[in-house]
């Protein structure tokens, strides 16, 4: 009896560890499906890819594709699957949200939220086929070692569970060792202060291809989210051969690029720059940056703030720039660009410890606690494991794939804080209006014209750093007088940036002995229209 | 030399010359003294395949923006194995649309191939062992646009993807204006009472001189003939195209603001993607050329000052294939582009070599010292060098005198100057020896692409049941296998060196060390199959050595294979299988 219970257990064991990790394939598939139908008052944008961008907005002044527009992307790491549920599932949230939120209607009647959840399908179902395991690669095949060889040595399920787990054996001039905080963990050591590693660690597999190396080739190709240009790793094969190489990151690209109002953009998936604000720029101009300008950490500092606190985020590392999309947004495309995780470690009580009755210190301890407590699913003990070549070698680790999953019910929650965590960028946006309009008789028929623009919103008209890409239309200050003469002033003005307080004031001198009827306009595909006239009737 | 010797060689040069007779009139019919427009250009190139029984294949690597096919000639011996089986050379031109001459020279070298593929032994062996990818014009649109369009000798580079370069939310709205329909643009000038800053050359009425600061003059320059086509105050700012499809390219590619025409992200334009694919799917590339104008330049990288040089070995290489071109191309400098040029990011040929492992120059062709005098930096003595070359050499054609017209805003002013044809492009009489001689540089260029051979295999005897296979594999040329920057960076795969048969490889590896001490630097897995990360040098040799034992305790029977990318294969089968 006791031992019939004890096989249940096994057996039940390995499934529960399982279903912790959202690696459910027909529900990826059912999310794509879902795609194509989106909520009564959302539109679909077509995308160069299978995927379509869907827009959220309610009926407002300007067609929805004609407004400044928060970009929300996910699925650019196609193994975090939480973030194209949550992607998924972000429009009819949204759209449930403004029918009690009155603020959040007014903003989604002004500007357009626009959700790719997906934009390469195919990754998706790559990522999700086979054994659990953590995979940020396109399907097409690349030699990864320059052998002449293409994806001739992968992962291998050399226990059948289904997982791909970590692999470590015994190696005298290894480069990892226990941790102090837990014995499970491992950590590099460090030489210079005399330690000395004793394990080597791959992920689960063998050598495939018999040239001395285990898992260097294996399936699949290029990293979609290191695929654009800022940071690009040129010669890394799994940064892809150029930038962007892959036929969904140029898709992407050319989307953004065709549409030109998009303000900002969001990308959920492995990378995070909420959690710990992102560096401030220290490269020698006049060279790319690697990090924000001085001038946009005024905005990014309380607006990251602000999510950090609305997600719960936490665990920050430097989001240093390497190819990804949202990095590629702000530095070459000058728009605000964050990046989140999703799922954040729950905090910690105060009082928790580790076996070894250390507080934990480290991320990975604190993950590893947090698995502890919820009953030791996120952590495979260290078990041994036969293997061809390698003595002595274990599998174990921590769960692939469980720190960003989430059951049903913590999606539930998780979608609502994004639902605030995007209302809350969008909300941010910049309101550019003519606030006034007035002439003044300067006599002999000469008026001055003047006009008053005003910038209202946390987010500037445009970043600091878009006014060094320059891909960003400047504000078009348009001006005509009808039948009176322009004396001075420009028909055209570009505008960079607002003055001090966000407030431009601009004039014009027009000469009339009849009308005067004068028309001002502004235009930005980024900051959105407005538009002022004035008559005068001059006598 | 004895008398039988000189006999001999006195007969085959008279045999030679028979091949060759001063009278002889060349089978296919084209001209060298005009230029080729995309139509004219796509004719050439269909009456080279219709006339070459099967030695030229054109093809399509794509349109263009504007929808032209980017014809691509391939010449390769029908009779032989397949081209991506061969070291091949890449040659392209005219990815600036205004530098049209490289067409020229392409549809030249294509023309001399076929034309001598029997006729002339060098032509003959080096079409044995080497394919051509000839692209005569990689940007068509921009190339058509210069020839039927009204442009300058400098405009035109771009291609035709509209953009916007002001701005403005308009897409070349406002580029110039052929205001007197000349065919080119030109320079407008208006008389003034006062505030001139020119007065007309004393010495040559057609020219301008600009007056010291403080002296009046008589006449103001308004810059290029155009008007505000999109009434925003500013004249000829946002013209057709705008871009530079040679900064285009994946390798230290910047953006925009950092490389001025450098697009949105590398590959964005169809011209440059088509290509680029191209380039990776045939790794069998080992040389390029890739012709611009102007300035009698055979460059190479690295392109940007914080590009490390490139490894010695590989420097030797160009050093020499670029010192032979000085002296087959009078006026022609071999520089290296960042410094004795300008900076360039993005470009074509650094691209080529930083990621593809390919030694590619540009040739800028065309030099002002052609025409006799003047130099690039002395603008007045060049215009007037110019002026003279024109009336005496090309007895006026590049000139337009100053013509009256009225302009929308100016009112009466004048239009002149020097026309599109007028720099950058040779004359046509001297066009033929342009294209023979970059066309002779080129042939040099790959006639050095690596050329293997197997001068030594070997099976000897170590033991009971136990042989040792050796081989040297040679390259006869100086461009090596795998060049020392391609394996750095581990962007060409390495050579591959299989024995197989009926053998049981025991182990193998590279030789390396003198001959009085060598080593055998082992493979420890899968030695039947050796990787050699550095290729074979130019002007090297690798030797590699297995032991092996075989079944009955017999000599091995089986085969020695080498295989290069850019080298391409050899084989040879064991002595006594």
């Amino acid at each position: 009896m006791f031992g019939h219970s004890c096989l249940l257990t096994l057996m039940i064991l390995p499934v529960s560890l399982l279903a912790q990790v959202d690696r459910d394939l027909p529900g990826v598939s059912a999310v794509l499906e879902a795609l194509k139908t989106p909520p009564a008052n959302a539109t679909l944008l077509p995308l160069r890819s299978r995927v379509d961008g869907v827009l959220v907005a309610l009926p407002g002044a300007v067609p929805p594709s004609q407004r400044p527009c928060l970009l929300v992307v996910a699925g650019l790491n196609p193994d975090h699957r939480v973030g194209v549920q949550l992607a998924a599932r972000l429009p009819a949230a949204l759209f449930a949200a403004a029918q009690t939120d009155t603020a959040l209607a007014e903003t989604l009647a002004r500007y357009t939220i626009e959700v790719i959840a997906a934009p390469a399908p195919e990754a998706l179902e790559f990522a999700a086929s086979g054994p659990v395991r953590e995979c940020r690669a396109t399907p097409e095949p690349v030699d990864d070692d320059n052998d002449g060889l293409v994806d001739e040595d992968g992962p291998d399920d050399l226990d059948g569970d289904g997982i791909i787990a970590t692999l470590r054996a015994p190696d005298a001039n290894g480069v990892w060792r226990s941790s102090d905080e837990d014995a499970r963990l491992l950590v590099k050591a460090d030489v210079s202060k005399g330690e000395r590693g004793v394990w080597k660690i791959v992920s689960e597999g063998i050598d495939n291809d018999g040239d001395g190396l285990v898992n260097e080739d294996g399936p699949g190709g290029v990293d979609l989210d290191r695929n654009f240009a800022h940071g690009w790793k040129e010669a890394e094969r799994s940064a892809g051969s150029s930038c962007p190489s892959e036929t969904a990151s140029r898709a992407l690209l050319e989307h953004v690029l065709q549409r030109r109002t998009v303000a900002a953009v969001y990308v959920l998936g492995w990378r995070d720059n909420i959690a710990q604000l992102a560096r401030t720029n220290d490269a020698a101009a006049p060279r790319a940056p690697n990090g924000l300008l001085p001038e946009d950490v005024a905005w990014a500092k309380p607006l990251t703030a602000s999510l950090a606190k609305i997600l719960g985020a936490n665990d920050g590392t430097e989001d240093s720039a390497d190819g990804g999309f949202h990095q590629w947004a702000y530095a070459q495309y000058g728009v605000p660009a964050f990046a989140s995780r999703v799922v954040y470690r729950t905090e910690l009580p105060a009082e928790a410890k580790l076996p070894s009755g250390k507080a934990p210190e480290s991320v990975d301890a604190k993950w590893l606690l947090h698995s502890d407590l919820t009953g030791g699913v996120g952590f495979m003990p260290w078990k041994a494991c036969a293997h061809p070549t390698w003595k002595g070698a274990e599998l174990g680790g921590f769960m692939p794939l469980w720190k960003v999953s989430a059951d049903e019910e913590r999606l539930a929650v998780l979608l609502q804080a994004q639902v605030k965590a995007v209302a809350a960028i969008v909300q941010a946006f910049s309101v550019v209006r003519i606030e006034t309009l007035d002439s003044k008789a300067l006599g002999s028929g000469l008026h001055e014209i003047t006009v008053d623009i005003f910038s209202r919103g946390s987010l500037p008209m445009a970043t600091a750093q878009a006014r060094v890409t320059r891909v960003a239309q400047p504000l078009l200050v348009r001006f005509a007088c009808g039948e009176a003469r322009l004396i001075d002033g420009a028909v055209l003005t570009k505008l960079e940036r607002l003055g001090d307080g966000g407030h431009e004031r601009l004039r014009w001198l027009v000469q009339t002995d009849g009308h005067l009827d004068v028309k001002v306009s502004t235009e930005s595909p980024r900051s959105g229209a407005d538009a002022a006239s004035l008559k005068v009737e001059v006598r | 030399m004895s008398r039988i010797a000189f006999a001999l060689l006195f007969c085959a040069t008279c045999t030679l010359a028979q091949q060759i007779p001063p009278t002889h009139v060349p089978q296919l019919k084209l001209e060298w003294n005009r230029f080729y427009d995309y139509g004219a250009m796509t004719e050439a190139l269909k009456l080279m395949e219709a006339g070459s029984s099967g030695w030229m294949k054109l093809s399509s690597l794509g349109t263009s923006v504007e929808g032209r096919e980017m014809w691509l000639a391939t010449i390769n011996d029908p009779a032989g194995s397949a081209a991506e089986t061969k070291p091949a050379m890449w040659i392209d031109a005219n990815i600036h649309g205004n530098e049209i001459q490289g067409t020229e020279a392409c549809l030249y070298t294509l023309w001399y191939l076929l034309e001598n593929r029997e006729r002339l032994p060098r032509v003959r062996e080096l079409l044995a062992r080497a394919a051509f990818y000839v692209l005569p014009s990689m940007n068509p649109d921009g190339r058509e646009f210069w020839f039927h369009d009204a442009n300058t000798a400098s405009s035109s580079r771009s291609g035709k993807g509209a953009t916007d370069n002001d701005r403005d939310g308009l897409l070349d709205e406002d580029g110039p204006d052929d205001l007197d329909g000349d065919g080119s643009i030109t320079q407008m000038r208006m008389c003034v009472a006062s505030g001139g800053t020119h007065i007309i050359d004393p010495d040559d009425v057609r020219l301008m001189k600009r007056v010291k600061p403080g002296v009046q003059g008589t006449h103001i320059m308004l810059g290029q003939e155009g008007i505000d086509n999109d009434g925003d105050g500013a004249v000829n700012e946002d013209g057709p195209g705008g871009y530079d499809m040679n900064r285009n390219w994946p390798s230290d590619w910047q953006p925009d603001w950092l490389q001025g025409g450098a697009g949105p992200y590398p590959f964005c334009w169809p011209e440059t993607r088509c290509v680029g694919d191209f380039l990776r799917a045939h790794p069998n590339i080992a040389a390029l050329q890739s012709y611009h104008n102007n300035g009698g330049m055979i460059l190479r990288g690295p392109g940007a000052e914080t590009i490390p040089e490139y490894p010695s070995q590989d420097v030797a290489v160009y050093d020499e294939l670029g010192k032979a071109g000085e002296k087959m191309l009078p006026h022609y400098r071999y520089m290296i582009i960042w410094k004795d040029l300008y900076q360039v990011h993005g470009g074509s040929i650094t691209w080529a070599f930083e990621n593809l492992g390919i030694f590619g120059f540009t040739n800028e062709l065309w030099a002002d010292a052609q025409y006799g005098g003047g130099s690039a930096g002395d603008q007045e003595n060049s215009q007037k060098s110019r002026l003279e070359w024109d009336e005496r050499m090309e007895l006026g054609k590049n000139l337009r005198p100053w013509t009256a017209i009225k302009h929308p805003k100016h009112g009466d002013i004048e239009v002149g100057g020097f026309a599109k044809t007028s720099s950058r492009v040779p004359p046509p009489f001297m066009l033929e020896e342009l294209c023979h001689r970059n066309m002779a540089f080129t042939l040099y260029h790959a006639a050095e692409m690596p050329h293997l051979e197997v001068p030594m295999l070997s099976v000897t005897k170590a033991g009971a049941g136990l042989w040792k296979v050796r081989a040297e594999v040679h390259n006869k040329k100086l461009i090596p296998t795998i060049a020392a920057l391609a394996r750095k960076r581990a962007v060409v795969r390495p050579d591959l060196a299989t024995l197989e048969g009926e053998l049981k490889v025991l182990a193998g590896g590279i030789i390396s060390g003198p001959v009085h001490d060598e080593q055998l630097e082992r493979q420890e897995h899968r030695a039947e199959r050796l990787q050699v990360p550095g290729g074979v040098a130019g002007h090297g040799r690798v030797i590699l050595e297995w032991w092996v034992s075989t079944a009955d305790g017999s000599a091995p029977r089986g085969r020695f294979t080498y295989d290069a990318l850019k080298g391409g294969r050899v084989s040879e089968t064991l002595p006594g299988s």
